[in-house]
């Protein structure tokens, strides 16, 4: 008792000296006046409302949870480090240490005083959190996250740090140095550490995945206590070290001997925790190294096709029990004795009757009592129980890939990919939920890839009171059985049981569902008016898309349901499709969150802020205001391929991409292409296995052009470059089997398609070819296609072979490259109107045909991409382009000509898998002369072999040998040191952040640039001429040159022409001396620049280029000589 | 209340042997520890207080072993060292109930009253709200002697407790200290200003170089100074001679010249006469006469 009592004497007394210094109440003021005014801007009318607080309230009570702990953690870090320092000084404490008090009860006072300091900062700014959040308009209150996020967040975190602290500060005995230390771990956490070993290291929770549900609660609570039980009890075990080391005579010997007990205790224990949890993740990585090699043991097994499902669930809390029949044929042309089927190796079989089995894992390995001969079918039943081992999903993801996906935004939510809990159940086909016919992956090749349409039957018992969800007519029995019953043969089924309530409309015999949690519909203060008229908004907003597209939606309903916020899926090389779009259904995470489309309260603030910022004299009624909501709902969330890159930077968490990173295209996880053909269609390949995929890539790629270029031009390359820079010389073939970057990848693959429905297109007709396919693949749904079949319609309607492309195209690593020259641009007269001509000469350089898809955009900017995207518009695209494939041979040349019934804004040419960087050239038309004289109509003429080059021009770009840059070493050790390996440092051409220019010269690309087929430019800040760009023009006759420097202009900014005067320095060496020529760029465009004339006889001739200019940015490019006559 | 000290030994880890085989028994009342700067005198305090560890030797407090049973000997403890400041972030009230509360105070309400009462006593009851890092000096050192009193302690160490003070604070000081030590308590009483050993202590031990070299009354050390205390009338010229050659106490300038007290076995050719010695005749006698040491005038 007496210990207790002198506990809370030195407790109090240490919390009122805490509280009493102005250190600590500047630091408080401070915090609570930013919590005060960051809570007044996001969760208020008045400031902006912040999207992933809207979509899940505990967001808040962590986001403000997250910026104090950061904060505190440096003050705790200092004040503790205080601790000792004081003692040692001052008299004063001789007057308490000589006291009957132990050392333990001195010291774990002092703890506790400090921490009662922090957790009353804590609970206060909770407290003013909580009632900002009570009086939001946006979002609910929900008081449970607020106590989880204080208990995990903030105590382990204060009583780890105060605790290291104090022991180091008692070993180190020196505060300065001590703060030091403390302070370089925080940063090495921070910066360097980071997710490292899956988040052992964040002893601020800063990075672990913590997201809470409202639904599921945290997804991996056990992970969690572990982790934050981590430092707790690393914490006291280090207060317990410096309860021993303090530096006073001890009058306890039991005490002592219980302190060293407990420190042992408490340490081993923090540290037992971080093996089981380490432990845990190397044990699921070779969980699943043993599930892949499985996989590649069976992956050239022959498969059988599946033709129907018949299931019957029961959702039994934390597992489930189920018994799937499946009607099974032979479509191979051997008699199979032995077949796999794939089912979660969480689900153990109970019962299999129609054949023995054995399991290994994830693999039912069935041998038929007798050998199933081609085209017989057999029917086996199998029984079975348990929970989903997560650990089995995408096995194609490797620890680089997981890693990298860590450090994006999802990465903080979490990873999970099934619910089995008594609250709720989700399960997708990655889950493998029920069996499925050969192996669900394998790293040798694609040969395994298939997928199969069957007839599913799912009979559900749920818990009453539940809503079961899944593909088909939905009927119920009296018993609480629910049985679907797809109309269609589908490739896969899921399942949602959870409290919903549903929402439904019919429009055009197609059922639309909204099934939402209890309480998650704070959309509907959006949506007040539109509920009787919403039918012709869908109608309108289907129409269009449908028409862009040239697919129509094939199945009678389209869910849309919520689910737990931290589910999450990657995608496949092989598909485009992500698990949140399943057959007649789109998952969508809990309140929306990351979901820019469903930031309705964002979309209401900018539309006032635009009609009150333009005197908007127009009035927009709130019907169509809020049909407009619904329409950018639609068209964000559905009709978009990809997340707008800026909207993922939505939250606050530090590191992540930077200047230097380049734009890593974001797959829309939501887009619901999926359902217009990868549930419809599938071509089956056996030769090349990514048919089906290059297929999907160009169906969907077609459906959403464009893309911002306002962010290709900031971040550098774009999706298509990067695919192309992969392909310079390795094949397609090489690239699927060998690429582990799936980003890369997938751009592969796009680019690819690209070029090789270009080639096709070139050969029988845009129009004609786009119309053959689509009918094509609309007379076949629901059932696999063999090439062979494509092939051969192909060959009745145009006498095309695909053979005479496929071999090539998937095995050579050679690329064309093309030379753009001679463009012309006017207008005639003809047949009584004004028509516009384009003309140019196009060579192919290399050994192999290419070809290439000119689009003429004509009508206004913007459309599918460009900037903000303006209310209503989005996915549909709103311009009218012209786009013509032209097939160009080996070491060719071509005049080609348009003639074109509008002027058009720009002209774009897709080189697809080229050597051409960018892989797309664009080029602007201002106002175009009429030519009296003139004429013109759509030619396509090979003309005499020219790479447009002038013989009297010599011309050193930065590409080539006689170019080389000087300038310091920069980087510090400090920045080397906690500078994260970023896997974009290993790309040639960096991205151009034109707000914040790199101070190193650095290598980019852009059309503005000069280059034959690469365009690229190095660039920098403006400086004080430390930097330099070097030219060496080789010169082969004396004599007197005019000299020019090609200086680019790039455009930044929706304002067009809006940066400052661009200023070059240059040095020229000549005969006669050293001339320092000041160059002015071209205010409209990017051209050569004259620069004098002068006298060159040496063997070369040498122009430097410094970055001493008042500009914000220096390109260094390329410089020309023409010799005078 | 009984203090033994067997054998006492320090060393410091940089070979400074501070302490050097202390042998003495303290009895309750005051007991005055006298010695020049650097004589072991605060190292003794430390050890006594248990901030310290001996390198030998034993001391017993009442029978019970400082080493052996600190907690029981802490809690019997008063102490106010010789550099004392305060947590400045604490009030005088607060302050003062800190150390009560540590110093086994449990009950609110009666320490409360406890705490009222030695605000009182000391005269600190008015300025109870005030920081102590505000009181004046005076007001400081009778915040730390409450503090060291605090808690009925039965062994009080003061470290040079009246430096700075003015006489008046002083004399209070005295006093107070003289009241309390009418319990059956011990006060050590580390000073090197005599004026505090000859007014209050009863027993009184003198160290030297760690050693202690005198044990025993005040008035049997002015015993030994006994006919060696000598008042001189010395001309200018003698005033320079006889400051070379004895230890000056006291010097007055007079119409004749200078009115010296010095401390010595004889004054030859001098004129002067022998006078009643006090405790710092006595010290001085001591140190020059008995230890052979150089008395360094302060």
């Amino acid at each position: 008792m007496r210990a207790i009592h002198n506990i809370i004497a030195v407790a109090k007394y240490e919390s009122k000296t805490l509280f009493r210094s102005w250190f600590f109440r500047i630091f408080s003021i401070l915090s609570l006046v930013f919590v005060f005014f960051y809570n007044f801007i996001t969760q208020t009318g008045i400031g902006w409302p912040n999207q992933d607080m809207i979509a899940l309230p505990s967001m808040i009570p962590f986001t403000n949870l997250y910026i104090i702990n950061l904060a505190q953690a440096i003050i705790a870090v200092f004040l503790a480090s205080e601790f000792l320092k004081q003692d040692k000084k001052l008299d004063t404490t001789e007057v308490v240490y000589m006291r009957s008090i132990t050392n333990a009860d001195y010291v774990i006072g002092k703890t506790l005083g400090n921490i009662w300091v922090f957790v009353m900062l804590n609970l206060i700014a909770l407290g003013m959190v909580a009632v900002f959040n009570m009086a939001s308009p946006y979002t609910r209150f929900n008081l449970l996250p607020y106590i989880y996020y204080f208990l995990l967040i903030s105590l382990p975190t204060l009583i780890f740090i105060m605790g290291f602290s104090f022991f180091l500060m008692s070993v180190i005995k020196n505060q300065a140095v001590t703060f030091l230390v403390l302070l370089g771990y925080i940063a090495a956490t921070l910066f360097y550490l980071q997710n490292k070993f899956h988040y052992i290291f964040d002893y601020m929770a800063f990075k672990l995945p913590m997201t809470w549900s409202e639904v599921v609660g945290f997804s991996s609570l056990k992970d969690i206590m572990i982790h934050r039980g981590i430092y707790f009890f690393l914490g006291l075990g280090f207060i317990g070290l410096t309860i021993l080391l303090l530096r006073r005579l001890s009058q306890s010997k039991l005490v002592k001997e219980v302190v060293v007990s407990f420190s042992v205790l408490f340490l081993a224990t923090g540290i037992l925790l971080g093996f089981i949890y380490i432990r845990k993740i190397t044990n699921e990585e070779g969980h699943r190294s043993v599930m892949l090699e499985i996989n590649n043991r069976y992956a050239g097994m022959k498969v059988v096709r599946v033709q129907s499902y018949d299931i019957e669930l029961e959702h039994l809390g934390n597992q489930i029990a189920a018994t799937t029949t499946l009607n099974i044929k032979n479509a191979e042309k051997e008699a199979l004795n032995e077949f796999v089927l794939t089912l979660n190796p969480g689900l153990e079989v109970q019962q299999l009757s129609g054949a023995r089995y054995t399991r290994e894992m994830q693999l039912l390995k069935i041998q038929p009592e007798k050998a199933l001969q081609p085209g017989d079918s057999l029917k086996i039943s199998i029984q079975y129980k348990g929970t989903i081992d997560e650990s089995f999903c995408y096995l194609d993801q490797t620890p680089l890939q997981l890693e990298n996906w860590k450090n994006s935004p999802n990465g903080v939510t979490d990873k999970k990919h099934a619910f089995v809990t008594p609250e709720y159940l989700l399960l997708t086909p990655e889950n493998r939920w029920y069996p499925t016919a050969g192996v669900s992956y394998s790293s040798k090749g694609l040969n395994w890839l298939t997928s199969q349409f069957a007839h599913f039957q799912l009979k559900v018992k749920a818990t009453k009171g539940f809503t079961v969800l899944s593909q088909g007519k939905k009927t119920e029995d009296e018993n609480g059985t629910t049985l679907f019953q797809p109309e269609q043969p589908l490739t896969q089924i899921s399942l949602a049981i959870g409290k919903y309530q549903t929402r439904s409309v019919t429009v055009d015999k197609v059922t639309y569902t909204l099934s939402f949690f209890d309480g998650h519909n704070t959309f509907d203060q959006y949506f007040k008016v539109l509920t009787d008229s919403i039918v012709p908004v869908i109608r309108d907003v289907k129409k269009s898309w449908e028409i862009k597209i040239h697919r129509e939606y094939p199945f009678q309903r389209l869910q849309l349901i919520e689910i737990p916020v931290q589910f999450c899926s990657f995608n496949h090389a092989w598909s485009s499709a992500g698990e949140q779009v399943q057959p007649e259904t789109v998952y969508m995470a809990e309140g929306g969150f990351k979901m820019s489309g469903t930031n309705f309260a964002g979309v209401k603030r900018m539309s006032q802020n635009q009609n009150r910022d333009h005197n908007n004299n127009e009035t927009v009624s709130p019907r169509e205001t809020e049909a407009g909501y619904l329409k950018r709902f639609i068209n964000d969330t559905f009709l978009s391929s990809k997340v707008d890159p800026m909207g993922a930077f939505n939250g606050i968490r530090i590191g992540g991409s930077g200047p230097n990173l380049n734009t890593t295209d974001i797959l829309n996880p939501y887009f619901i292409f999926p359902n217009y053909y990868n549930y419809l269609n599938f071509i089956a390949s056996p030769a090349y296995p990514i048919t089906n995929r290059v297929v999907e890539s160009y169906l969907s790629k077609s459906a959403t052009e464009g893309g911002n270029m306002f962010i290709r031009t900031m971040m550098g390359l774009s999706g298509d470059e990067k695919g192309n820079i992969a392909l310079q010389n390795r094949s397609f073939a090489d690239i699927l089997e060998k690429q582990a970057d799936s980003d890369i990848l997938n751009n592969v693959i796009q680019t690819k398609s690209g070029f090789l429905f270009a080639l096709m297109k070139g050969a029988v007709g845009p129009e004609k070819f786009d119309e053959f396919l689509r009918g094509f693949l609309d007379d076949r749904k629901f059932r696999i296609i063999q090439v062979e079949e494509l092939n051969q319609e192909m060959r009745n309607n145009f006498k095309l072979d695909l053979n005479q492309y496929l071999p090539q195209w998937y095995t050579s690593a050679m690329l064309p490259g093309y030379i753009l020259v001679d463009t012309k641009a006017f207008k005639i007269q003809k047949d009584n109107q004004i028509k516009t001509v384009i003309s140019f000469v196009l060579t192919n350089t290399e050994n192999i045909s290419g070809a290439i898809t000119v689009t003429f955009r004509l009508g206004g900017f913007g459309g599918g991409g460009g900037g903000m995207r303006r209310m209503g518009g989005g996915g549909g695209g709103s311009d009218e382009n012209i786009e013509k494939t032209v097939v160009i041979g080996a070491k060719e040349s071509k005049r080609l000509t348009f003639l074109l019934n509008r002027d058009p804004r720009m002209m774009t040419i897709n080189t697809y898998a080229s050597h051409n960087l960018p892989s797309t050239i664009s080029q602007r038309f201002d106002k175009l002369e009429i030519d009296p004289k003139g004429e013109g109509s759509d030619k396509d003429e090979v003309i005499p072999y020219t790479d447009g080059s002038e013989t009297s021009e010599i011309i050193v770009d930065n590409e080539d040998k006689g170019f080389r840059i000087v300038q310091p070493v920069s980087k510090s050790f400090i920045k080397k040191l906690f500078t994260s390996d970023v896997p974009d440092d290993e790309l040639k051409y960096k991205g151009m952040n034109l707000w914040n220019p790199q101070v190193e010269w650095t290598l980019t690309t852009n059309e503005q640039f000069y280059g034959k087929q690469i365009r690229s430019a190095y660039y920098c800040k403006g400086g004080t001429g430390d930097r330099k760009a070097i030219w060496s023009v080789p010169i082969k006759e004396g004599g007197y040159y005019k000299l020019y420097a090609y200086i680019p202009k790039i455009r930044f900014g929706r304002g067009g022409d809006n940066q400052p005067d661009d200023i070059y320095e240059f040095n020229v060496t000549h005969d006669d001396g050293v001339d320092h020529p000041v160059v002015k760029a071209d205010a409209r465009e990017s051209t050569w620049i004259e620069m004098g004339t002068y006298h060159f006889s040496s063997d070369s001739a040498k122009i430097e280029l410094t970055n001493n200019t008042k500009s914000r940015f220096v390109f260094a490019d390329a410089v020309k000589l023409i010799k005078e006559k | 209340m009984r203090i033994e000290i067997k054998g006492l030994n320090k060393v410091y880890p940089n070979g400074n042997h501070a302490i050097k085989d202390v042998n003495m028994t303290i009895e309750s009342g005051m007991f005055g520890l006298l010695g020049p700067n650097g004589a072991g005198k605060s190292t003794l305090m430390r050890i006594l207080v248990t901030l310290m560890k001996p390198s030998s030797g034993q001391v017993l407090v009442n029978g019970l072993d400082l080493m052996k049973d600190r907690k029981e000997i802490r809690s019997m403890l008063g102490y106010l060292p010789q550099d004392f400041r305060f947590f400045t972030k604490l009030k005088t009230y607060e302050f003062l109930d800190y150390a009560a509360r540590l110093a086994g105070l449990t009950n609110g309400k009666s320490r409360r009253e406890i705490v009222e009462k030695m605000l009182e006593e000391v005269g600190l009851y008015e300025a109870r709200n005030r920081f102590a890092n505000n009181l004046s000096g005076g007001m400081k050192r009778r915040l730390g002697i409450a503090q060291a009193l605090i808690g009925d302690p039965k062994l009080i160490i003061v470290d040079e407790p009246t430096t700075g003070l003015d006489p008046e604070e002083r004399i209070r000081f005295r006093n107070l200290l003289t009241r309390v030590s009418d319990k059956d308590v011990v006060i050590i009483l580390s000073t090197h200003i005599v004026g505090d050993i000859s007014s209050t202590c009863t027993d009184m031990a003198l160290m030297n170089k760690g050693i202690l070299s005198y044990k025993g009354s005040p008035e049997h050390l002015i015993e030994l100074a006994r006919n060696n205390v000598w008042k001189i009338t010395a001309t200018e010229t003698e005033y320079f001679e006889i400051q070379e050659k004895y230890p000056i106490i006291s010097s007055i300038p007079s119409e004749e010249g200078w009115e010296v007290q010095v401390v010595s076995k004889e004054i030859n050719g001098y004129l002067g006469e022998r006078i009643e010695p006090n405790l710092e005749h006595a010290y001085v006698n001591f140190m020059e006469n008995e230890l052979n040491q150089k008395w360094i005038e302060i």
